[in-house]
């Protein structure tokens, strides 16, 4: 089974999936990576979506496909303050 | 006597009705069959036509599984059997979805899906076995489609499938759902009379009465239907008055939330939704602005576009608007504007063999006074905008149907509608429409526009069947659909009385975009002025090859595109941001290779030049914008190489006295912050309280957080923490610098002030590590002149903005949009500054400030952020600032020296070069390539005659020849467009 330092991990949130996320009006931060879980904030348009989670999984099955590096994201949301109810 | 509140909690007679209304909307697609399998593959839309696939293989998509990714599309395969169904009837294809498709059947483009339409016809396509169905779908629509609010619920990067099915339509049932959609905004909404509404819903709840829901019959709907027909459209008691023109246009935003790659298929689905509507209802036509979008159907849709050009010579579709693409019209300077409109029009007459007469621009923020002039001049008649009515924070447009008068006087037809261009033909609509028109006793019609926009897609088979069942509602205003130019034509003739506004179409919102994406907007000064700089080189250079008319045009458009209204305001997410960056950046590549380098530097701005200029040298003491050189004093004729003039090598032009420091031009006392204490020149004293000194407030404007500063942003003021004090840090003969540093806790401003040897201009050269959040950094100039206005640079001329805030029209002005330079103006002197890429200018009860920085979340969380680099100059006036020619000043600002060496220019330019109020605003070749055009500006209100050593073509801004003169007057803010030659003979 692959395995990622944190180092490459967030190279891999920050060149592969946050470019996508961006594209929905998104933003994805790497907070951490502890050889399991891959905590990062949800800013932008991602910080209200309702369907969040669905994306995080989707994310977990990418890293798998593109890398062989089996993780879970999981996100803590930024709303800007206008969201922020 | 106590009051006891009734609470009802049972079910209102409309809130029964609206129910119904809802079941029998569940009758109109009936004998659905689902279709498959359905085969997707997963991919990414790398470029306008391009695709990185996420599966090598299509795989099958099943009902509950999850498709779409993030920023995502899908490439759909499937067989559609329509074995079984009544071939005597329509049959159409469903599908429920969120995201944005375009639907081909046996290889042909038949229609979309969107948040807005589950139902594409494909009876046409019948006959030859199972349909063929290919479909590409991109993952959203825009992000805020409050209309729909079941598919807001459903939105998302990652979607649940639902099926595709193939169905009928139960017309009947369909038919009566179009009548109650129609009667619930009747029966509820607040702009029609109580009593009418009262009227409505009961009536309605009659003719819902006659369907039992428990066995809903078809004989039981026709009755509904005629009930309504009967009783409800049949009843004339109330009336309504007034005219309102309904035109179906679709709003499409090249870049947003979207890239400007996707706005291609965007684009696509609106022409194709639109069309095939056109097949279905003969009368019904529709106009599409931005000839960009055509072009992008042209080069890889072609069959579609030879269809639309088919309805475009039926007069089913409209092009419309002039300019090239929907562009912000505040930022852009004349020649990008006359540009819009000349590639734009040009466009129009070699693809469809017309020119339009019409500006076309809803959704843009404000508009310059220079428009109308550069409208009229390209073929425009009539202006269509609309924020100004709808947007305003403090004051209500006077007018809807009015004439605009521009900064020159020249006057266009100008049409505001009163209610918003994206609107679904509900009849409130068009009651409000006419309720809020200004202009009811001209005789004129007011506009409504409608069909879904922003994310295009335009107006729907609903829309179209409501605005039918108009003429049966008394109470409405007459309502007749038509074309733009039929509307604009009837509408605004000499005859109908309309107001005058004389001067810009400011917009009381928005205007943090005159700062937002800062980067954005220094390329856009830099590069209008390397498009110049190209273009004269390229016509005037010496040893240059044939003038490169396509590379230059290919660069201008891809330039244009740039200055579309979500772009170049800053309103748009972060990709669009890097496309937009990546563009401009090839752009300035391409200028680059056409102006070559390696030559002499030379003066290209049209006058003769003099002042300081930082030379070129790896040795230099001077780093400023990242290129390293020495001060020199330089002067050159007008086009001609410089010449370097010499200087006293010693450094005592630079004397202390106490605080002050006296140079060969003024008297300054700095204070530690490098804002100025005291600014002295010619016996006066310029500073005033706050005057160069930084400010950072707090900026949160809210959801339009890209768009719009508050009003009160002055009352929320954060402390700069002054970490390097002003210090001398370089002096020589010629320049003396200072450095000051200024921190957050974010971010730091390093600011490099420069003065010289024998000028009074104190040069501020601004290094910015940004890095904040909703912040607005701003420079004070106080002043001690008396200073009753600001003068504002257009790019085309100045205008005067008042300084005192008295009326609530003074109040709402308190960030304007200026050019390259604007002035403090106490009548016999000035306070002027100028800048080499900023647009925003504070002017409050306060004082005046230029916005230089800000730092929004939305939609673009990384807006801003990073490292700056601009310029700008405070330069104190002995005199008005016309006759200081701060106008050349700023022209010098802004255009370096070029490394073409000099220009061999025909004796008609140099002698237009003495001509001291004109300004060459461009030299091109003509776009057919026989003459040289000349564009000169006037820029001191001021009118005179010209003698010419030969004669010349006097143009209109599409380069077409209205006179031949040898001796030329010109009034003041004109735009004269003179082609002279032929080419090649300069």
């Amino acid at each position: 089974m692959a395995q990622f330092d944190a180092g490459q991990m967030r190279d891999y949130v920050e060149h592969t999936l946050r470019p996508l996320l961006r594209g929905d009006g998104g933003e994805l931060v790497f907070d951490d990576y502890d050889g399991a879980t891959v905590a990062v904030t949800l800013r932008g348009e991602c910080s209200k979506c309702h369907i969040a989670d669905r994306c995080l999984l989707w994310c977990g099955e990418k890293l798998l496909a593109d890398t062989g590096v089996t993780a879970v994201f999981a996100a803590r949301r930024q709303k800007p303050f206008f969201w922020d109810t | 006597m106590a009051h006891v509140k009734v609470q009802r909690r049972s079910m209102r007679p409309e809130e029964y009705n609206s129910l119904r209304y809802g079941w029998l909307r569940r009758l109109i697609y009936e004998n659905r069959r689902p279709v498959g399998p359905v085969m997707i593959r997963n991919a990414r839309q790398t470029g306008e036509n391009d695709f990185a696939f996420y599966d090598e293989t299509p795989y099958e998509l099943r009902p509950g599984d999850l498709f779409y990714t993030p920023d995502g599309s899908v490439f759909f395969e499937l067989e559609a059997d329509d074995g079984g169904f009544d071939p005597r009837r329509p049959l159409y294809l469903y599908f429920e979805t969120t995201s944005e498709v375009i639907v081909k059947v046996n290889g042909r483009y038949a229609g979309g899906f969107d948040p807005n339409r589950t139902a594409v016809e494909v009876s046409a396509y019948r006959g030859g076995g199972p349909l063929q169905v290919e479909m590409l779908g991109f993952n959203r629509s825009k992000p805020d489609d409050e209309r729909n609010p079941e598919t807001m619920a459903k939105r998302g990067c990652r979607q649940v499938f639902d099926g595709i099915f193939l169905c009928n339509v139960n017309e009947t049932a369909q038919s009566l759902c179009y009548d109650l959609e129609l009667l619930t905004d009747l029966s509820t909404a607040e702009v029609f009379d109580p009593e009418y509404r009262a009227f409505v819903s009961r009536e309605t709840n009659q003719a819902l009465n006659l369907i039992d829901f428990e066995q809903i019959r078809p004989q039981d709907l026709r009755a509904a239907a005629a009930y309504i027909e009967a009783h409800i459209y049949g009843d004339k008691t109330w009336k309504g008055s007034g005219g309102v023109a309904l035109v179906a246009h679709s709003h499409l935003d090249i870049a947003y939330y979207w890239r400007r790659i996707h706005t291609v298929q965007k684009n696509l689905r609106t022409v194709l939704i639109q069309m095939r509507l056109m097949d279905k209802y003969p009368g019904f036509t529709y106009c599409h602005t931005q000839p960009y979008l055509y072009e992008t159907l042209k080069d890889y849709y072609p069959e579609v576009f030879a269809e639309l050009k088919e309805k475009v010579a039926a007069g089913r579709f409209e092009p419309v608007g002039a300019m090239y693409v929907e562009p912000d019209c505040n930022i852009p300077n004349a020649e990008s504007l006359i540009r819009q409109c000349l590639y734009g029009q040009r466009f129009w007459q070699e693809n469809f063999g017309f020119t339009v007469d019409s500006c076309w621009l809803p959704d843009v923020f404000g508009n310059s006074c220079i428009l109308p002039q550069i409208l009229k001049k390209s073929g425009v008649d009539y202006f269509v905008s609309n924020k100004m009515s709808t947007w305003n924070d403090t004051n209500r447009f006077p007018h809807n149907n009015f004439r605009w008068r521009g900064l020159d006087g020249t006057e266009v037809f100008a049409c505001v509608p009163p209610t918003h261009f994206i609107s679904w033909n509900e009849p409130s609509q068009v009651a409000e429409n006419w309720e809020q028109f200004q202009e009811k006793d001209s005789g004129a019609w007011t506009l409504q526009m409608f069909g879904y926009g922003d994310g295009g897609s335009g107006a729907t088979e609903e829309m179209i069947e409501l605005m039918r069942r108009f003429q049966k509602l008394s109470v409405l205003p007459e309502t007749r659909h038509m074309t733009a130019k039929a509307f604009l034509h009837e509408n605004f003739t000499e005859d109908k009385p309309l107001p005058v506004w004389d001067g810009e179409l400011y917009l009381e919102m928005h205007r943090g975009t005159f700062t937002t994406k800062a980067r954005l907007k220094k390329y856009n000064r830099e590069l209008e002025e390397q498009f110049r700089a190209a273009e004269l080189v390229s016509l005037f250079g010496e040893n240059r090859g044939p003038y490169p008319v396509d590379r230059l045009r290919g660069l201008y458009k891809r330039f244009l595109l740039q200055q579309f209204h979500d772009i170049l305001p800053g309103s748009h997410i972060t990709p669009v941001y890097e496309d937009a960056a990546n563009d401009l950046a090839q752009v300035e590549e391409g200028l680059r290779e056409i102006v070559g380098g390696g030559k002499p530097l030379a003066n290209l701005t049209g006058f003769a030049r003099e002042g300081w200029e930082l030379l070129p040298d790896a040795n230099g003491p001077f780093v400023r914008k990242g290129v390293r050189g020495r001060f020199a004093r330089v002067s050159a004729a007008p086009f001609g190489e410089i010449t370097e003039q010499p200087v006293p090598p010693d450094t005592d032009w630079l004397r202390r006295d106490g605080d002050a420091l006296i140079t060969g031009g003024c008297r300054i006392v700095f204070e530690p912050d490098g804002s100025l204490r005291s600014l002295r020149y010619a016996g006066a004293e310029y500073a005033g309280a706050s005057c160069n000194a930084l400010r950072l407030y707090d900026d949160k404007p809210g959801m339009y957080d890209a768009w719009d500063i508050l009003p009160d942003y002055e009352n929320n003021e954060r402390p700069l923490r002054l970490t390097e004090p002003l210090r001398l840090t370089a002096l020589t003969p010629e320049a003396a610098e200072f450095t000051v540093t200024q921190e957050t806790d974010r971010s730091r401003i390093t600011r490099i002030i420069r003065l010289f040897r024998d000028t009074a201009a104190v040069d501020v050269e601004v290094v910015a590590d940004w890095h904040e959040s909703h912040k607005l950094l701003k420079a004070d100039f106080g002043t001690a002149l008396l200073a009753k206005s600001v003068v504002c640079d257009t790019s085309a001329g100045f205008l005067r903005r008042p300084t005192q805030k008295n009326t609530s029209w003074e109040q709402a002005r308190f960030e304007c949009c200026s050019h390259k330079w604007f002035v403090l103006d106490a009548e016999q002197r000035g306070l002027a500054v100028l800048n080499d890429g900023k647009y925003g200018v504070g002017i409050t009860r306060r004082g005046v400030s230029l916005s230089l920085l800000r730092a929004t979340e939305r939609p673009d969380p990384q807006s801003d952020l990073g490292r700056h680099n601009f310029c700008y100059r405070i330069v104190p006036l002995a005199q008005n600032f016309n006759h200081c020619g701060v106008q050349r000043q700023a022209c010098c600002y802004n255009a370096p020296l070029v490394p073409c060496g000099g220009l061999s220019v025909p004796p008609v330019l140099a002698a237009l070069a003495e001509e001291g109020s004109l300004y060459l605003q461009a030299a091109k070749l003509s776009e057919d390539g026989e003459r040289i055009i000349l564009r000169l500006v006037e820029q001191t209100g001021d009118c005179g005659v010209i003698s010419l050593p030969e004669e010349v073509a006097v143009c209109d801004l599409l380069e077409r020849p209205l006179f031949t003169a040898r001796e030329l007057s010109y009034a003041p803010f004109e735009i004269l467009t003179l082609a002279v030659g032929p080419a090649g003979t300069a």
